[in-house]
């Protein structure tokens, strides 16, 4: 099945700029089939992912290595499932362990930050001369926005926030992601308070005729971006309540702790509810390369708390059915030890936590030899893992391709499968 | 103590280096001399028999890591030290992190990160275990001292905890909660007060029977919130001989991840609580004041962290404003043991070349770092 972006750009800009509430099928005037409206109407899939970026410690959380060669100072526990132990830096996801599933086999290809990063959210395809969407470009292109009208692929993240249009790769800047940083919108978000609501929609209507005039002039690609941003932040002018921080209940600060990632985590779990395709909640500071072990006995308690509090919600909630839950980085850290007490990049063989539709609960895939260096079972590389995502949310990805300029383009690397044990 | 003319030490010089097989976190002499002890990485309290005359028994296998450019010509033969391996004291789990000797007797006390604490004499042939406590603390037991009188041995731990231990059979006699981790300790030298220092490089101050905090110490200075990540840059508390004046050493990070910082040694006035003057050396490469071993002649001897490949052993006199001496030839140095003659010192380091993404180019086994040993000489 082949699959061409421009259909989805147009019909997602479109889809965007109906006013809120309208039915989607009704609102597409009759640009997107009625198979596809119907497919989007089944498809409430969605999407958490928990990025840690420079590489948390695969031995100081999801696959322990206790009182071995390079196991590091600390202890292992056990977990909601029997024979199952992680890190004691995570006493709050081993009590949601029967929610998730360890891949502890993981073997990439690259030890560098600057290539690594877009490398595994990329998935690592083969090089066929284009530049690859990241997977959230990618499930907001393949499964489109949902119902909602808000943007279908978000960051929350520290710093500033934008668009992001590289994300996106050959789908096209209408792909990139949305990123709020600090997990707040835009600037200049609402409306001028010196116009009046109809004033506001009379600039809105000049300004569509001349973004057209301008658009039919040029490359899809040079408007695409600033109009799908405009769009979607009209939307989000409506759904103020998603940032507003100041009425997050108490209890829930408390439980997914008062920290950045713990804020984050609840806009997050608010977008998700709201009716975003994709959050990606991106956390840094994780290159220990020095003084790893008390750094991860700072930043990994933080995670866990934020980590497993919004699983065990989207469990109560009913929304982890519907919700594909990944926490990774780039790679993981070396099993030796520097002489700063710290671990180097490692991407031979570390550690992902997934949860939700699709995948099955409470199982480990693969495994390390007792020194964490050596994979010993199931060795899987990226590719596999982005095939296992995209089957998890009901894309076919050794059958569905792109179509990008008329080349068709797997998904997901075509030498690799979907890891069947991750699968629920 | 000074060297042999009675003049006080201003510098050391290198004699030889000792391969271990271990990374090494601390490092101390028994009070006799005969011994040097380590806590190591693997699990183990190292032990050396510390010879003044070379053995028949072969010795360990010495490392070249001195420049031989950098020796006059003219040089004598190296004094004949040696280090004869003796049998390790074992049972710990993760890592042992801290040990401390008792002042008169030849006992030295260890902890590991998984809780345990005990006691054992450190110059028999074989181990002999005195006491032990499986589960003195919940998890990492992070800094052990012994009071000047070695009646008492206090500890502290991830678990939030300040203990004190009776050195005789190892009986807890007090026990403080405290709100966060606590990362060193030591006791006043009259023995009558025990101050700690915790995640927040704050520093508190209680009575040895530790029912109250009786004041506090700003040393805030040395901690970092770096992103989300709680930095704690206070790393060693020592007193001078006269207990008017603590020094708390680390350092000023500059950052998580990496975790550089500027090595800073801020000296109080134990009486008053002020900070009078902060040590400073070098720069966010040059990390931590891991340990501080006093000189009678009146300063620290002291190993910096730097970064993989750069570490330096300095000399400080309280209050001043740097260092009088440096060696940088070691890397990552992590503890120094000054010997009870006071005129050679032992510095631990790291293997050069410790660092590095993935897995070494070169091809055999995954081989863990270690950490050399260097004898140093002080000179006048």
């Amino acid at each position: 099945m082949l699959c061409n972006p421009t259909e989805h750009q147009i019909s997602r800009r479109r889809f965007l700029g109906t006013a809120a509430g309208v039915a989607v099928a009704g609102g597409l005037g009759g640009l997107f089939s009625a198979k596809a409206a119907e497919a989007m109407k089944a498809n409430n899939k969605q999407v958490l992912f928990v990025w840690l970026d420079g590489g948390i410690s695969q031995l100081e959380s999801w696959d322990p290595k206790p009182d071995t060669l390079f196991g590091g100072p600390f202890r292992s526990i056990p977990t909601s499932v029997p024979g199952t132990h992680v890190s004691e830096l995570m006493p709050a996801c081993a009590k949601q362990m029967h929610h998730l599933c360890l891949v502890r086999s993981l073997c990439t290809k690259d030890n560098d930050h600057s290539s690594g990063v877009a490398r595994i959210q990329r998935g690592d395809p083969k090089n066929r001369g284009v530049l690859y969407p990241f997977f959230g470009s990618s499930v907001a292109h393949l499964l489109g926005p949902m119902e909602s009208n808000l943007p279908p692929y978000v960051v929350i993240k520290e710093g500033q926030g934008g668009f992001r249009a590289d994300d996106a790769g050959f789908l096209g800047p209408a792909y990139g992601s949305l990123a709020f940083g600090e997990g707040k919108p835009p600037e200049d978000l609402l409306r001028n308070p010196l116009l009046t609501e109809t004033e506001d929609e009379e600039r809105n209507a000049l300004r569509d005729v001349l973004n057209r005039r301008y658009a039919s002039q040029r490359r899809p690609s040079l408007t695409e971006a600033s109009t799908f941003a405009y769009d979607t932040a009209r939307e989000l002018m409506r759904r103020q309540d998603i940032f507003d921080t100041s009425k997050l209940p108490a209890k829930d600060l408390e439980r997914y702790g008062r920290t950045d990632i713990g804020t984050h985590m609840l806009i997050a779990r608010n977008m998700l509810e709201s009716g975003v395709r994709f959050v990606k909640v991106a956390n840094y500071g994780w290159d220990t390369h020095g003084d790893n072990f008390n750094s991860h006995a700072s930043l990994v308690p933080k995670f866990d708390r934020a980590f497993a509090s919004i699983v065990e919600d989207m469990a109560a909630s009913g929304l982890l059915q519907n919700t594909l839950v990944i926490a990774m980085s780039e790679f993981g850290r070396t099993p030796r030890i520097n002489g700063h007490a710290g671990r180097d990049h490692w991407a031979n063989s570390w550690s992902l936590a997934m949860a939700g539709c699709g995948v099955r609960p409470g199982v480990v895939v693969g495994a390390t030899d007792d020194t964490g260096v050596e994979i010993k079972d199931g060795k899987y590389d990226i590719g596999a893992v982005f095939h296992t995502w995209f089957k998890a949310l009901g894309i076919d990805s050794e059958e569905r391709q792109y179509k990008h300029k008329g080349q068709p383009l797997p998904l997901a690397h075509e030498d690799m499968t979907p890891i069947k044990e991750a699968l629920a | 103590m000074n060297s042999p003319d009675n003049t006080i030490p201003t510098k050391a010089k290198f004699l030889k280096a000792f391969q271990t097989s271990a990374q090494i976190f601390e490092t101390r002499f028994t009070p006799c001399g005969t011994v040097l002890l380590a806590a190591c990485m693997d699990s183990t309290l190292r032990r050396w028999r510390f010879l003044d005359a070379p053995l028949e028994a072969a010795p360990l296998v010495e490392v070249d890591s001195k420049p031989k450019a950098k020796a006059p010509a003219n040089a004598k033969p190296a004094a004949p030290h040696e280090l004869v391996e003796l049998s390790p004291i074992k049972g710990f789990k993760g890592w042992v992190q801290t040990l401390a000797t008792h002042p008169a007797e030849s006992v030295v006390y260890a902890a590991d990160t998984w809780g345990r604490l005990g006691a054992w004499d450190a110059v028999s042939a074989e181990p002999t275990l005195k006491w032990t406590q499986p589960a003195a603390h919940d998890g990492w037991i992070r800094q052990l001292a012994v009071s000047p009188k070695g009646d008492k041995l206090a500890s502290c731990g991830r678990d939030k905890h300040v203990c004190i231990w009776d050195t005789r059979d190892g009986k807890k006699l007090a026990d403080f909660q405290h709100t966060q981790d606590v990362f060193c300790l030591s006791f006043t030298p009259d023995g009558n007060q025990l101050v700690f220092g915790d995640f927040f490089s704050k520093i508190q101050v209680a009575p040895t029977d530790l029912r109250s905090v009786i004041r506090e110490i700003d040393a805030s200075g040395l901690y970092l919130l770096s992103r989300m990540q709680d930095v704690t840059g206070l790393r060693v508390l020592r007193f001078s001989p006269d207990g008017n004046t603590l020094f708390a050493a680390g350092c000023k990070p500059a950052g998580g991840g990496f975790v550089k910082g500027t090595p800073n040694a801020i000296t109080f006035d134990y009486p008053s609580g002020k900070a009078k003057e902060t040590t400073v050396i070098g720069g966010e490469s040059d990390g931590f004041f891991l340990d501080l071993a006093w000189h009678p002649g009146g300063f620290y001897i002291a190993p910096l962290s730097g970064q993989p490949g750069s570490g330096q052993i300095v000399f400080v006199r309280p209050g001043e404003k740097t260092s009088f001496f440096a060696d940088k030839s070691m890397a990552n140095c992590q503890s120094v043991a000054l010997h009870p003659g006071g005129k050679l010192f032992v510095a631990a380091g790291t293997n050069k070349g410790s660092n590095g993404n993935g897995k070494p180019s070169t091809e055999g086994p995954y081989l863990s770092n270690n950490s050399p040993l260097h004898l140093f000489a002080l000179e006048g």
